[in-house]
């Protein structure tokens, strides 16, 4: 049984009036958003936001070698699945090993009387540091 | 075009110290790189499947290294 008074809500179209009680904080909650509004516009004329500047500081990349070229090739090489971690590794050996010969090929451009690494710096430095890897 | 892209190795080579790279070093350097990879990749596939598995992972290439 319903209690008395009470009526079940309207439901569709039916047209319905809202009580005065119900309008009030509505126009209380739009009048606190438009002093809101007009807040925001007098901080943006007088630049204010320059002090609250939120700084973004990016994660640097520890990788100068893409992973995904690499693990292609290790997967087209063996013909098997290449495991997320393993090209990560794959990329970290490659990129030691780009270091040793670097730095083999710098000392012998430089006691040669050049800047630019050339080809052959390259293939010597390689052929003294391949024992080691 | 498949493999490691030459733009990358320029960067790596300027950031371990080299002042100026030629073209042809850079291409050099991509072609051993690449047969360092076979080499240590069919290492590595080896040491998977007599463990049984179908995946290569990282512990395989740390001992194909090795």
């Amino acid at each position: 049984m319903r209690p008395e008074g009470f009526e079940p809500p309207s439901v569709g179209l039916e047209p319905t009036i809202l009580p005065d009680y119900t309008i009030a904080p509505i126009l209380i909650y739009n009048f606190i958003s438009f002093l809101k509004y007009l807040f925001l516009c007098f901080l943006k004329i007088t630049n204010l936001f320059k002090s609250f500047k939120i700084k973004v500081y990016m994660a640097k990349r520890e990788n100068l070698l893409p992973f995904s070229p690499i693990g292609a090739l290790i997967a087209t090489n063996t013909g098997k699945r290449v495991a997320k971690e393993a090209r990560e590794t794959a990329t970290k050996l490659l990129e030691e090993l780009t270091e040793a010969i670097v730095k083999k090929a710098i000392l012998i451009s430089e006691h040669s009387g050049r800047k630019t690494i050339k080809a052959k710096d390259i293939n010597l430095a390689f052929q003294q540091i391949k024992e080691d890897f | 075009m498949v493999g490691i892209p030459l733009s990358a190795l320029e960067n790596l080579m300027k950031e371990k110290g080299a002042e100026r790279v030629a073209d042809d070093a850079r291409v050099e350097l991509k072609k051993i790189l690449e047969n360092y990879l076979y080499d240590l990749s069919l290492k590595a596939s080896k040491i998977a499947s007599h463990s049984g598995r179908k995946t290569i992972n990282s512990g395989d290439l740390l001992i194909a290294k090795k």
